[in-house]
C-alpha cells in the first residue's frame, strides 16, 4: 500500500488527514470526520514521509461526492501526484455505499417492509440529502422518519414513518446511559398521602413513541416473526433496557399520558389525574408494574423536595 | 373521585404492581449465557458503525453470547462437538468454536 494521503481544508478552517484513503481505494465516510486535524486556513501542501500531500479545500472535495456526474475537484492529486480522477470515484462510491449500508443496518425494520432494493433507493436519496452531522455512524438517520413523511412514494405507507421513529428510539435507548433501578422497597415505605406527592425520575434509556398506527406489531412481524397477526389499532409503545438491550413493550391506553407526566417531573397523583382525563380506563398497576419490570424509575423524591 | 379515594386507589394500585413485581422479578431474571447462539444470531442492537450484534460468525461460538432465563445457561442441551466433546452453554465466555 501507497503510504500517502490528502490533506484537505474543510469549511471551519479545519484540516483533517485522510490516510490512504485515496490510494487504497477503500475509503470509510466516518474516516472523514476523523479527529486527526489540525486548526488552518487556507490552501496548503505539506509532505509526509517523503510523499506530497494532497490539498484541496474541503467544501469543494465534498460538493462532489453526492453527484457521480460531478467533476474531480482540480487539484486533488494522488501520492504520485497525478490527478486523482478515478481514485476520488472510488471513494465517492464507498461514501455513498456505506451510508446506505448505515442506514440498512439502523432500520432494520424499515429495511425488511420495503425490501432490499427499495431500501437502497430511499437510503441513497436520504444520503445525498442529509449528510452526517457527526463523526458517530451508530446515530446516523435521525431525519429519515421526516424523510419517509415526505416521500410521496411512500405515501401508501403512512405508518413507515413511525416505525422509523421507533427504530431510532431502540438505537438511543440502547447507548444511553446506564441507571441503576430503584430499590422497589423505598416505593413501598411511602405511606398513601406521601405517594401521591412523589416524583419518579425515569431512566435515561426510557423512550415513548406513541402512533396512531399499530407499530408494535409491524415492527414485530418484521423482525421477529413473520406470520405475527398485524391488527388495526394504534399503538404506543414503551422503549426499556432492563439488561442489556433494549425491550419494547405496547402501552394500554392512558399510559403514554402518564409516562410523559412522570417524565416531565410532575408528582405521582397528577400524572394519575391527567391519565384518567385522557383515559377513563386507566390502569395505574399495570404500567406501574411495566415501569418497575423494565428497570425504568430510578429514583424518587417529595415534590418539590 | 374524592381526594382521599384518590389517594388510597394510587396506593393500592402501586401496591398491587409492587407485589406482582417482586413475584415475577424472581421468574424473570436473565443471564448472559456464552457458547450457545447459532452464528449471526448473538444479541445487540448498537447499530451502524458498530461490531456486535449478529458478529458470531460459526454457530455455538465460545466468545458470544445471549441472553437466556437465569439459571438454565448451563443446562442448555446443544449437539456436541466433532470429536464427541459434550457441548454446554457457560457463563463465560469460552474457548472453543473460535472462527478460525
Amino acid at each position: 500500500m501507497t503510504w500517502a494521503g490528502l490533506w484537505y481544508v474543510c469549511p471551519k478552517n479545519e484540516i483533517y488527514w485522510q490516510q490512504a484513503t485515496l490510494d487504497a481505494g477503500i475509503g470509510h465516510y466516518a474516516d472523514l470526520w476523523s479527529p486527526q486535524y489540525l486548526p488552518l486556513g487556507g490552501q496548503i501542501r505539506k509532505t509526509y514521509h517523503g510523499h506530497t500531500l494532497l490539498t484541496v479545500f474541503q467544501d469543494r472535495f465534498f460538493s462532489g461526492l453526492f453527484d457521480p456526474q460531478a467533476p474531480v475537484p482540480t487539484g486533488l492529486l494522488d501520492g504520485h501526484q497525478r490527478p486523482a480522477g478515478k481514485r476520488y470515484n472510488v471513494y465517492r462510491n464507498n461514501v455513498v455505499t456505506s451510508l446506505i449500508t448505515a442506514l440498512q443496518d439502523g432500520f432494520p425494520a424499515i429495511t425488511k417492509l420495503l425490501g432490499e432494493e427499495n431500501m437502497r433507493n430511499l437510503a441513497h436519496a436520504y444520503a445525498r440529502k442529509h449528510v452526517p452531522q457527526s463523526r458517530i455512524m451508530m446515530h446516523y438517520g435521525q431525519r429519515l422518519p421526516e424523510f419517509i413523511a415526505n416521500t410521496k412514494q411512500l405515501s401508501n405507507l403512512p405508518y413507515l414513518s413511525d416505525v422509523a421513529r421507533l427504530e431510532l428510539e431502540l438505537r438511543r435507548s440502547y447507548h444511553a446511559a446506564d441507571s441503576v433501578p430503584i430499590d422497589p422497597g423505598v416505593i413501598d415505605a411511602l405511606d398513601p398521602t406521601a405517594l401521591t406527592i412523589t416524583c419518579f425520575e425515569l431512566a435515561p434509556s426510557l423512550g415513548l413513541i406513541c402512533s396512531s398506527w399499530p407499530i408494535y406489531s409491524i415492527w414485530a412481524r418484521a423482525i421477529e416473526d413473520a406470520d405475527r397477526e398485524v391488527v388495526a389499532t394504534a399503538q404506543d409503545v414503551l422503549v426499556m433496557r432492563p439488561n442489556y438491550d433494549p425491550e419494547l413493550t405496547v402501552l394500554s391506553s392512558g399510559g403514554a399520558e402518564f409516562v410523559e407526566q412522570v417524565r416531565r417531573g410532575e408528582p405521582l397523583g397528577k400524572a394519575f389525574d391527567a391519565a384518567v382525563r385522557k383515559c377513563q380506563d386507566f390502569c395505574l398497576t399495570l404500567i406501574f408494574e411495566q415501569l418497575l419490570k423494565g428497570g425504568a424509575i430510578i429514583s424518587a423524591r417529595k415534590e418539590g423536595g | 373521585m374524592s381526594s382521599t379515594i384518590k389517594t388510597l386507589t394510587i396506593a393500592g394500585a402501586v401496591a398491587a404492581a409492587l407485589v406482582s413485581h417482586n413475584t415475577a422479578a424472581e421468574a424473570q431474571a436473565k443471564e448472559k449465557c456464552f457458547g450457545v447462539s447459532l452464528a449471526g444470531k448473538n444479541d445487540c442492537a448498537a447499530g451502524p458503525g458498530t461490531t456486535c450484534a449478529g458478529s458470531s460468525t460459526v454457530d455455538y461460538q465460545g466468545n458470544a453470547w445471549t441472553l437466556v432465563e437465569a439459571g438454565t445457561c448451563a443446562t442448555i442441551e446443544l449437539p456436541e462437538m466433532a470429536d464427541g466433546t459434550p457441548r454446554m452453554g457457560s457463563l463465560e465466555a469460552l474457548e472453543r468454536d473460535l472462527p478460525s
